[in-house]
């Protein structure tokens, strides 16, 4: 097969589910419509409420669902790639609990209240200092220490968080931010997905910038180097896009893992294990994973609701779990 | 329903009389409170000479109604070595929490009442008359009881015009309709209103779809708000922008925290708020 | 000691290199010419993989200067010296089980630029590498599953594919059973007529003194020797360099160069 129809193969086949996905869980709410219904009442008039529900609920829903699965698949598969690491991923290495951190600061400080750009940028921060921290903890170590440095800085992310919960005026702010903090897309608005898509499309770019680098990483540092690339300049990019895509994400939608371990994981050997192709496929099949993840919850007659890091973590910890089992099986 | 109240309230008699029996030794000189509503019970039915401390909380005027009174009086969090150093002949807590510190003060031998929480009038009545008993305040507590009944016979007399009631949903911290068997439909029924969230039997509190509020609006919506300056994410559930389209046909209503927490018999005057807000439009 | 800056391709003048704190190249100066196989030998942690990797542009350099054809790599574009310079390391690696011409084709990157597609030229250029080393035949088996001597032919492909003028190979032999350490010096050999020059480090002696035109011996991060193998595989510079005593057996011409005891 040749290179050309391969890529049609995969990103045309990704492109169609996200996009089915999208369409269904358009459709999907308290009245189910037709798929045709639902285009129709995109562009329904304003008294027509169920057309605003679909645009102004229904809509953002998914939008942020595609948003941010697609970025925590994107940044999962630079990670991965930079790390030469299949068990990097922003969630275990505590750069959506760095962001988490910034965004209950905004949150329970109220400055959200008075700045609104408060809440991503909380979560930007909290992201980037979690990603320059594992940076400077690791270097060029190997699997063990990453995993070991994402669970410390993870662990410094879930303390801090509960001190500012402490700390906090508002009684009901623990309650609130536990469930926040399992994730959800649930009742956003435009204004929400307007607020973070400035820095998200910003990250992503960053993000996909990386990716000869990262081909070129899968040969070793001194190999890449030798073939023009400058390392510092990457290891920036990774680390400004990862910060200004995850940071914003976790803002949106919550603490949600194992996206980004997962995707990238199951699509690389559709695209031959290149590490640079694999990235805009990863952002396809991380919006398609997440915004399903989010039709099931709507489908589930689940009494309470269903929180969409919950879904996640219950589909991507078993496969964690066989990850280790099949590297524990390669590197003896 | 009513069968599943009236259980409830036996209950409360029947906790509220075992400790009672316990120790009635004679009147309760020092006493302290680790718990908000029992603070406003404290606050109503004892002298103030005999309050040795209040909840930290009891001050707080966007959380206590009845924070002015409260305005001088020791506020602690319920550790075991504020208990020690107070030295209380009576501690009331709350249903639940604070479980370390109760078994302590009980070691010590200080009585203690963990005081329930009122979902409804009639729990109210019962939890004001018990603490009467207790409190030494029996005549105390039969006059507030007298007071609350009243008013809520004028709500329901004045209410009555409305046929059939308007429909409202009110939706607490986090965003949660508030069903049955809350202390906000029974506010909500007081008023005169009637609960959506009972047609859609929630019972206690529930997360609602924004879309299914938006696709059949009741004709009030009732936001209860934290401190102003210090909104939660439940508030952006009643605030999405997509509401916005139904604005002419929901009337927004706010009731103070306050007045719906841990109010028991005080959260009458929520009733009688939210009923002459309403009241501004009917016809 | 160094050769005239007319007739060198590579001149390493005065060049001083520090390592974690330790100065591991100290005022060194060498010359590589066009179109030789040029040999770095000299005991361990005498500087040899230091040197390939200044040259390489991977290390900061302290003092002195490395000059690509009469220019300082310092003011040579990364990219540009990339096409003229290919670098294999020691126990070269690929983290990703990618195909052989995958692979083999990420040593157009300097060529072809991170976003175009490989060309024509590119393609050929790729097709050629694997043929100079013999593993067309593997262009489509995943690398990961290769034998050890395959995995350092594709990997010497790789550093080919870029049609290099310089290839600095960093012990390309070590692991390799005896057929196919012959074998990849033969492959280096070839393409010294092709007009690529080649950096080598090595370790055995006797591959040194056969295969490669020139010599340079390391010790403690100074040269201790450089010119022709024969001048410098002398049995008082191995004595110095290596503390060994070396025998030398002559066969077919050539020289092979055994350490026998420890002095």
């Amino acid at each position: 097969m040749s290179r050309r129809t391969e890529n049609c193969l995969v990103f045309g086949g990704l492109g169609l589910l996200t996009a089915l996905i999208a369409l269904l869980s358009i459709c999907v709410g308290t009245v189910f419509l037709s798929p045709a219904r639902a285009l129709e009442l995109l562009f329904a008039g304003e008294d027509e409420l169920l057309g605003v529900a679909v645009r102004e609920l229904r809509l953002p829903r998914t939008a942020s669902a595609l948003l941010v699965g697609g970025t925590l698949g994107l940044a999962g598969a630079v990670l991965q790639g930079y790390t030469r690491n299949p068990l990097a991923d922003s969630g275990l290495l505590g750069v959506n609990g760095g962001a988490a951190l910034g965004a209950v600061l905004m949150l329970y400080t109220g400055t959200f209240a008075h700045v609104s750009l408060a809440l991503p940028l909380g979560g930007l921060a909290g992201a980037l200092a979690a990603t320059l921290l594992i940076v400077a903890l690791t270097g060029k170590a190997g699997i063990a220490s990453l995993i070991l440095a994402g669970v410390a800085v993870s662990s410094l992310a879930a303390a801090l968080t509960s001190l500012v919960l402490n700390f906090s005026p508002n009684p009901y702010a623990g309650m609130e931010i536990v469930h926040w903090l399992l994730g959800s897309v649930a009742d956003r608005s435009w204004d929400h997905v307007g607020l973070v898509l400035p820095f998200m499309t910003a990250g992503v770019f960053i993000l996909f910038l990386t990716g000869p680098g990262l081909r070129a990483l899968s040969l070793g540092e001194d190999t890449a180097s030798s073939l023009g690339f400058s390392l510092r300049r990457l290891r920036w990019f990774v680390i400004l896009g990862t910060a200004l895509a995850v940071g914003p994400a976790t803002a949106l939608a919550g603490a949600i893992g194992f996206v980004g371990l997962v995707v990238p994981h199951l699509l690389r050997p559709l695209l031959r294990h290149d590490p640079a192709r694999l990235l805009a496929a990863s952002a396809l099949g991380g919006a398609a994973l997440l915004t399903g993840a989010d039709l099931l919850i709507q489908l589930l007659p689940a009494d309470r609701e269903f929180k969409l890091g919950v879904m996640t973590a219950l589909v991507g910890a078993p496969f964690f779990f066989y990850l280790i089992f099949k590297i524990r099986k390669e590197y003896p | 329903m009513v069968s599943c109240m009236s259980r409830g309230i036996r209950s409360i008699v029947a906790l509220l009389c075992l400790v009672a029996t316990h120790s009635s030794a004679g009147e309760y000189r020092r006493i302290a409170s680790i718990n908000l509503a029992a603070d406003q019970l404290l606050l109503q039915l004892a002298d103030r000479d005999r309050i040795v401390a209040l909840s930290f909380l009891a001050a707080d005027p966007e959380l206590s109604p009845l924070s002015e009174e409260a305005a001088g009086i020791p506020g602690i969090r319920g550790s075991a070595e504020e208990i020690l150093t107070l030295r209380p002949d009576l501690l009331l807590a709350g249903p639940h929490g604070h479980r370390h510190a109760v078994e302590f003060a009980r070691r010590m031998g200080v009585a203690v009442i963990r005081v329930p929480v009122a979902n409804s009038f009639e729990e109210a009545r019962e939890i004001l008359l018990q603490m009467g008993e207790v409190l030494d305040a029996e005549r105390r507590a039969r006059e507030l009881v007298i007071d609350m009944d009243e008013r809520l016979r004028a709500l329901r007399l004045k209410a009555q015009a409305w046929d059939p009631a308007p429909e409202a949903l009110a939706f607490g911290h986090g965003g949660y309709a508030q069903g049955t068997g809350t202390m906000m439909h029974a506010i909500l029924e007081a008023a005169g209103l009637h609960n959506r969230a009972r047609d859609l039997e929630i019972v206690h509190e529930k997360r609602m779809s924004l879309e299914e509020l938006l696709l059949s609006p009741p004709r009030f919506l009732i936001a209860t708000r934290y401190h102003p300056d210090n909104p939660t994410r439940g508030d952006q559930f009643v605030n999405h922008r997509a509401l916005r389209h139904i604005e002419d046909r929901m009337h927004r209503l706010e009731i103070p925290l306050a007045t719906v927490n841990a109010s028991g018999n005080l959260s009458v005057e929520a009733a009688e708020a939210l009923h002459e807000q309403a009241a501004r439009h009917m016809p | 000691m160094s050769s005239d800056a007319d007739t060198s391709l590579l001149t390493i003048d005065h060049l001083t290199v520090a390592r974690g704190g330790r100065t591991v190249l100290h005022d060194l100066d060498a010359g590589v010419r066009p179109g030789e196989l040029y040999g770095v030998i000299g005991a361990n942690g005498s500087g040899k993989s230091t040197l390939v990797q200044a040259v390489a542009g991977l290390l900061p350099r302290e003092a002195g200067d490395i000059r690509y054809r009469g220019r300082s790599i310092r003011a040579a574009h990364r990219r540009a010296l990339a096409r003229e310079i290919a670098y294999l390391p020691q126990n070269p690696v690929c983290h990703w089980p990618l195909t052989v011409e995958r692979l083999v084709t990420l040593g157009r990157i300097p060529h072809v630029g991170p976003w175009a597609r490989p060309g024509e030229d590119d393609i050929q250029a790729v097709r050629e590498a694997m043929a100079a080393v013999d593993v067309e035949h593997l262009a489509s088996r995943q690398v990961n599953r290769l034998s050890g001597g395959e995995q350092r032919r594709v990997l010497l492909a790789r550093a080919l594919a870029g049609e290099p003028r310089l290839l600095l190979a960093d012990e390309p032999t070590s692991g390799l059973d005896p057929y196919h350490q012959l074998q990849l010096l033969e492959f280096l050999v070839r393409r010294i007529v092709h007009g690529v020059s080649v950096i080598l480090v090595l370790h055995n002696l006797t591959l040194a003194s056969r295969f490669c035109d020139r010599l340079l011996l390391l010790r403690d991060g100074g040269a201790l020797a450089e010119g022709d193998s024969a001048e410098v595989l002398a049995p008082d510079n191995l004595a110095r360099a290596y503390g060994v005593e070396a025998r030398r057996f002559s066969s077919d011409g050539q020289t092979a160069v055994v350490p026998w005891k420890r002095l």
